[in-house]
């Protein structure tokens, strides 16, 4: 739903000629931690779920998905989560 | 200021649905991804359950009702499959634009022609309608249209995201105060053009204040409607995490100052800790122990309006066995 949410103001702004830098995925499930032995069911159906619509994002998007940034063990509030954040986004390579 | 004893008592969902006998119209807002469609979806499932002829209505620009349920229900009020008096229905928005369009495009070009003003009705339209408000006011006439229609006994509403939600009703008392201010104006124009008209024939029919009139009696019936707190019920949606918690107390505060009746509080997707084996990554750990950390905020912040806490689910909520389901622990 986000994804079409995300096509349609794409569309929007291209007849609007407002340019577009990319696009940037949130809250990926990083694989290490979804396909380690003991991971709760709920997080390895999530990250099965998350695979499907990342490959459906990069066939949308293509090399305009400047980075991917992964689901951190809490929410991002605080300035140490932002600084995360911030790595994650500016050094992360595509997960 | 004491509150009376009544407000204190903690009511589930169920408690609150069977505490209010003529409730009709019910909402779900909260921040996106919170999971208000599932939970409309869930609502609707378990009050037809409940032997009530509802309509699960997405007035959504972009719908999910159909990727929810597994069946087509864009277009018109469709009977959901599976569930016995329960109907789903994505409102084509496009049509109702089209529509408003082309309204438009005509009081444009009287007024145009009533004002003496050169130009093209054209320029003026694509101002009007390209402003996101028209769409939100697309969204708004259509969900009116619904409720005054009256074919059902209850209507389950998958609102927009909690800004929009919050305009939309906002809006009735936005306009009231606009038309009329708007209808005095033309009031003095008519007078004006009147006295200054050398034929003194009568001023020919007003469109452009038939329109408003009209508009202002729907605004007066929605605002009836949405503010009486046996008839609707809005309902919070948050997970227990911080940002969510946060939109919804903002919108609890608007919503208390438009005098729109609130349902309560429903926190979605809560880790069952007890499915966590101990081995299990730290990543799981602290997520189990935030949740538990924004647990006790919300108990602290709504206490006594807090319905339902729901699981997260071990996969997509999609599909009618699901929704029962979900439908069965909400109402429990």
């Amino acid at each position: 739903m986000i994804l079409l949410d995300t096509e349609k103001a794409a569309k929007l702004f291209a007849k609007y000629d407002v340019p577009i830098s990319g696009y940037i995925v949130n809250r990926v499930i990083p694989k290490e931690i979804a396909l380690s032995e003991h991971a709760p069911n709920y997080l390895r159906n999530r990250y099965d779920m998350q695979q499907k619509y990342l490959a459906k994002i990069r066939e949308a998007f293509g090399n305009e998905v400047q980075a991917e940034v992964p689901e951190m063990e809490r929410d991002i509030a605080g300035l140490d989560m932002i600084a995360r954040m911030a790595e994650a986004m500016y050094e992360g390579e595509t997960l | 200021m004491t509150t009376p004893a009544t407000t204190q008592e903690r009511l589930s969902m169920q408690g609150f649905i069977d505490s209010k006998p003529r409730l009709k119209f019910v909402f779900f807002g909260g921040k996106g991804g919170v999971g208000k469609t599932v939970l409309a979806g869930a609502a609707a499932v378990g009050l037809a359950q409940q032997g009530k002829r509802v309509l699960l209505a997405s007035t959504n620009p972009v719908h999910s009702l159909s990727g929810m349920l597994n069946q087509d229900v864009f277009g018109k009020p469709t009977p959901v499959e599976g569930v016995e008096n329960l109907w789903a229905y994505e409102i084509d928005t496009k049509d109702t634009i089209e529509r408003s369009k082309q309204e438009i495009r005509e009081k444009i070009e009287w007024f145009l022609k009533f004002a003496d003003i050169k130009g093209r009705a054209d320029e003026f339209i694509e101002t009007a309608t390209m402003n996101p408000a028209f769409e939100e006011s697309a969204m708004f006439e259509n969900m009116l249209d619904i409720m005054f229609r009256d074919e059902y006994e209850m209507y389950v509403f998958d609102t927009a995201p909690t800004a929009n939600a919050r305009r939309l009703l906002g809006m009735s008392s936005v306009y009231a105060l606009w038309v009329n201010k708007m209808v005095q104006s033309r009031e003095e124009a008519k007078q004006m053009r009147l006295q200054l008209s050398f034929s003194k024939k009568e001023e020919e029919k007003d469109p452009l204040m038939d329109y408003l009139i009209n508009f202002r009696q729907r605004m007066e019936r929605a605002k009836e409607l949405l503010t009486d707190p046996e008839l609707t019920a809005f309902f919070f949606v948050t997970l227990p995490e911080a940002l969510p918690i946060a939109v919804i107390r903002r919108f609890i505060n608007w919503f208390e100052e438009f005098g729109i009746p609130i349902g309560g509080v429903i926190v979605n997707m809560r880790i069952d800790a007890e499915s966590v084996s101990a081995e299990a990554d730290e990543f799981v750990h602290n997520r189990v122990k935030m949740q538990a950390e924004y647990m006790e905020e919300i108990e602290k912040l709504f206490g006594p309006m807090v319905r339902s806490v729901l699981p997260l689910y071990e996969t997509e909520v999609r599909g009618v066995p699901m929704l029962k389901r979900l439908a069965g622990q909400l109402f429990a």
